[in-house]
C-alpha cells in the first residue's frame, strides 16, 4: 500500500512535470518545426504538428536574406561588454553595500535601486536617447552599451549585495583581516573566489537582459553596421506587422537562440545557486 | 602580476569603448553638393530583405557615379520609424533624406531647425502636381507646400481563390449585394452555424478594422473630415451605414470570419485555404503568397473592390513622400538625390524590385503594371481611390491603433456595441484631440 502510495505520487509528480513542460515548450518545438517544414505547409490550417518532410534549406537561406553574422557578433560584442561592465561594478557596490556603507545610507541607495526597478523602461527612454544624442553616442556602440548598463547594474547590484550579505559570514573576513589581509586583499582573495555562483548569475542576467533588448537598440541605432540580431530579425516584418517569410523568421529565431542556450547549458548551475542563495536567510 | 593583468583590462576596456564611439559628424559637409556624403533612411521593403540591400546598393553606387555625392543608406524596421522620425523633428538625430509618413504630423511637430524642408522648387522641376496621385499629393503637399516628392503607394484590392469562384459558378462581385450574395455561395457552416469556410474576410489583422472601414465609407460616399479638415463628421448616415454593413456581413448575413479575436489574420486564413474573398489586400500580398503557400499558385487572382452602386470610389490609396530634413548640412546635394531617386527610370526599378505600387502615374502607367493579371487590377483600383490618411497634424493620434478614437470605435462595433452611440464617442474624441 504504502508502495502504492509512492509510486502514485511520484507518477502525479511526473505527469505534472510533463504537462508544464509540454506547455513551456510548445512555442520553441513551433519555432523549430515551422523552420523545416516545406514551404506548402507554413500556413496550413488546422497547422501540421509533424512536418511531411524536413527542409533545412532555410538554414542556408537565411545568411543569404540577411547579414546574420554581423547582426550576431554585434549583439554578442555588446551584450559581453554590457555584462563585464555591470558584473564589475555590480560587484563592488553590491559588496560595498553589504559590508561598508552606513545602514541609513545603505538602505537608501537600496531603495533608489529598486526603485530604479519599477520605472517602466520605456519613460526614460527619450530623456536617455538625447543625453546620448548630445554626447555623439546615439548611433554608437557605446551609447548602446551604456544604456543597457544603465538597466543591468542596479539589479545586479542588489542581486550581488544579497548575495554577499546571506552566503558570505563575517567571521570568514575577520579571520583574513586577523591574518593579515587588507580590505581589497579580502575581498579579492576571500570573498570574490566562493561568490562565483552569484557572480555568474548576475553576468547572465545582464548577457541576456542585453542579448534580448529590442527597444532601445532600435531606437538609437539607424547605422544597419550596428544593429544586434534582436533587432536584425525584424527585416523579415512588413510596414502593416506582415511577415511574407515567417519560415525564415522562425529559422533565424532558432538560430539566435542557439547562443542564449549554450550560455545556460554550462552555466545552469551557478544560475541555480546563485539565485537561490540567501533565498532561505533573511 | 594580478595587479598588471586587471589594469590591462580596464584598459582594453577602455580601449574598446573609445573605439566603438563614432566620429562627430559622418557626412562630409561641403555644403557645394559636390563630393559630398548625405545620409538616407527609408523603410523595409518586399519580402527579402537582401534584396532591398542590393538594391539601395546599386542605386547609391549609379548615383555616385553621376554626380559624386555618397549616399549612406539605412534601413529602417518599421517598428521603430514614427519614433525615429518624431526624435529627428523634435533635435533628434535626423537623416539629410528620408521615407517619411504622417508628414501633416511630422511637421506640426517640427521647429525651425528640425523637420522635413519645404521643396517647392524639386517639384516644378520635376514636371508639377500632375506629376502624381492625387493620394500623393495629399501626403506630400500642406497648406499648398510641398514637404516632399510622392513616391510609394497603397491602395487595396480585392483578393479571391478563383478555384472557389470556378467552382461555384460565380462572377467577381461589384457591388455590396453581389458581394454577401457570393460570400453566401462561398460560405460553409456546420450544423451549429460556425463558419468552416468563410466566404469572406476583412483585411483586418490584428483586429484592426479602421482602414477597412474607411474604404466602406468612401463606398458608401461618406467623409470622414469636412472639407476644410477642420473637423470629423463620419457621424453621417453614410458613417452608420458603413458601420452596419461592415458587422452584417459577419453578424447578420454570417458569410465573414473575422472578429475582435486579435490572432485572425485574413491572409494567412485564406492561405490555409479557409477563406476564399479578403476585402482590401494590398500589392505586397501575392509575394507573401508565393512565398508561404505555394499550393496557391495560379488559383489566387485580385479584382477591384466591390462598392455600395457597383460604380466610383471604392478604395482607400496611402502615400509617401522623399522629404528633405532642415537639419542636412548638405540640402543640394539632397535635393539632388531626391530629384534621381525619385525619377520615373529609378522609381520603375524600385517598384520592380520591393513590389511597390508608385505614386507617379508615368510610372504606373509602364507595362510592368499594366500587363501583369495581379499589379494591373491596382492601377484600376488607383484611379477609383481616394486617400485614407487625413492631411492634419493630429492624425496620428486620431488613428492611433488600437486606442485611437477610431480604431476603438471600429473594434467595439464589431464587438456588438451600439453604432450610434460607438459614431458619437468616436467623433467626439477625434474632434477633441484636433482641439487640442
Amino acid at each position: 500500500m504504502k508502495k502504492f502510495k509512492k509510486t502514485k505520487a511520484m507518477v502525479l509528480h511526473y505527469a505534472g512535470l510533463l504537462l508544464v513542460s509540454l506547455f513551456v515548450l510548445l512555442p520553441y518545438y513551433w519555432m523549430i518545426i515551422t523552420s523545416v517544414k516545406p514551404k506548402e505547409e507554413v500556413m496550413l490550417s488546422p497547422p501540421t504538428m509533424i512536418p511531411s518532410t524536413i527542409d533545412f534549406s532555410n538554414y542556408i537561406q537565411v545568411w543569404k536574406t540577411l547579414p546574420l553574422a554581423r547582426y550576431l557578433l554585434n549583439s554578442l560584442f555588446v551584450a559581453s561588454m554590457t555584462t563585464i561592465i555591470g558584473v564589475v561594478l555590480a560587484v563592488l557596490c553590491g559588496y560595498s553595500l553589504s559590508r561598508y556603507a552606513y545602514k541609513k545610507l545603505q538602505k537608501g541607495a537600496t531603495i533608489l535601486m529598486l526603485l530604479t526597478q519599477l520605472i517602466p523602461s520605456v519613460l526614460p527612454m527619450i530623456s536617455l536617447y538625447f543625453i546620448m544624442f548630445k554626447l555623439n553616442l546615439a548611433n554608437t556602440y557605446i551609447g548602446l552599451i551604456i544604456a543597457y548598463s544603465v538597466w543591468a547594474i542596479p539589479f545586479c547590484t542588489l542581486m550581488m549585495k544579497s548575495y554577499f550579505t546571506t552566503t558570505i559570514p563575517h567571521e570568514l573576513e575577520e579571520s583574513a583581516t586577523i591574518d593579515g589581509c587588507s580590505k581589497f586583499g579580502t575581498f579579492f582573495r576571500i570573498c570574490l573566489p566562493i561568490s562565483i555562483p552569484g557572480v555568474v548569475a548576475t553576468a547572465i542576467f545582464s548577457f541576456i537582459l542585453a542579448w534580448n533588448d529590442y527597444m532601445w537598440a532600435s531606437i538609437m541605432l539607424s547605422n544597419n553596421d550596428l544593429k544586434p540580431v534582436s533587432v536584425g530579425i525584424y527585416d523579415y516584418v512588413g510596414q502593416f506587422g506582415g511577415n511574407a517569410n515567417l519560415a525564415l523568421t522562425m529559422t533565424t529565431a532558432v538560430i539566435v537562440t542557439i547562443p542564449a542556450i549554450i550560455l545556460f547549458a554550462f552555466l545552469q548551475k551557478y544560475l541555480i545557486s546563485g539565485l537561490s542563495a540567501g533565498a532561505v536567510k533573511g | 602580476m594580478k595587479k598588471v593583468v586587471g589594469i590591462m583590462m580596464i584598459l582594453v576596456l577602455c580601449v574598446s569603448l573609445i573605439a566603438c564611439g563614432s566620429p562627430e559628424n559622418e557626412g562630409n559637409s561641403t555644403g557645394d553638393g559636390k563630393e559630398a556624403e548625405i545620409t538616407f533612411w527609408m523603410q523595409k521593403y518586399g519580402s527579402d530583405p537582401a534584396v532591398q540591400d542590393k538594391l539601395m546598393q546599386e542605386v547609391t553606387a549609379d548615383f555616385k557615379e553621376k554626380t559624386g555625392i555618397t549616399v549612406k543608406y539605412s534601413i529602417i524596421d518599421w517598428d521603430s520609424a514614427l519614433t525615429k522620425y518624431t526624435l529627428a523633428c523634435t533635435g533628434g538625430e535626423a537623416p539629410d533624406v528620408a521615407d517619411i509618413f504622417f508628414t501633416s504630423s511630422l511637421i506640426a511637430m517640427s521647429n525651425e531647425g528640425c523637420g522635413p524642408m519645404e521643396v517647392n522648387d524639386v517639384v516644378a522641376e520635376m514636371g508639377g502636381d500632375e506629376t502624381w496621385y492625387q493620394a500623393g499629393k495629399d501626403e506630400a503637399n500642406i497648406d499648398g507646400d510641398w514637404y516632399g516628392i510622392p513616391w510609394r503607394f497603397d491602395t487595396r484590392v480585392l483578393l479571391y481563390n478563383t478555384e472557389d469562384f470556378k467552382e461555384a459558378g460565380l462572377e467577381v462581385p461589384k457591388t455590396w449585394d453581389d458581394l454577401i450574395e457570393a460570400g453566401k455561395v462561398l460560405t460553409e457552416a456546420d450544423d451549429k452555424g460556425n463558419i468552416s469556410h468563410a466566404g469572406l474576410a476583412w483585411y483586418a489583422g490584428m483586429s484592426r478594422f479602421d482602414q477597412t472601414w474607411f474604404t466602406l465609407l468612401a463606398q458608401a460616399g461618406g467623409q470622414l473630415m469636412n472639407n476644410d479638415f477642420s473637423k470629423f463628421v463620419f457621424d453621417s448616415p453614410e458613417g452608420e451605414e458603413s458601420l452596419q454593413f461592415l458587422v452584417d456581413c459577419i453578424n447578420k448575413e454570417k458569410i465573414c470570419a473575422s472578429s475582435v479575436d486579435a490572432s485572425y489574420d485574413a491572409v494567412s486564413e485564406f492561405m490555409a485555404g479557409n477563406v476564399s474573398m479578403v476585402y482590401g489586400v494590398t500589392g505586397e500580398t501575392k509575394t507573401s503568397i508565393e512565398n508561404q503557400a505555394p499550393q496557391l499558385n495560379g488559383k489566387f487572382a485580385s479584382a477591384v473592390l466591390p462598392n455600395k452602386s457597383g460604380e466610383g470610389v471604392s478604395s482607400i490609396a496611402f502615400s509617401a513622400p522623399i522629404s528633405i530634413f532642415k537639419s542636412t548640412k548638405n540640402a543640394e546635394a539632397s535635393k539632388e538625390w531626391v530629384k534621381y531617386f525619385c525619377s520615373e527610370e529609378v522609381q520603375l526599378k524600385v517598384s520592380q524590385e520591393l513590389a511597390l505600387l508608385n505614386s507617379n502615374i508615368n510610372v504606373m502607367k509602364d507595362s510592368y503594371f499594366t500587363e501583369d493579371e495581379w499589379l494591373k487590377t491596382f492601377v484600376e483600383q488607383s484611379s477609383r481611390s481616394q486617400s485614407g490618411d487625413m492631411p492634419i497634424s493630429a492624425w496620428s493620434q486620431v488613428d492611433a491603433w488600437p486606442d485611437g478614437p477610431i480604431p476603438a470605435m471600429c473594434n467595439k462595433v464589431v464587438a456588438g456595441e451600439d453604432i450610434q452611440q460607438s459614431l458619437s464617442e468616436g467623433v467626439k474624441g477625434a474632434n477633441d484631440l484636433i482641439q487640442k
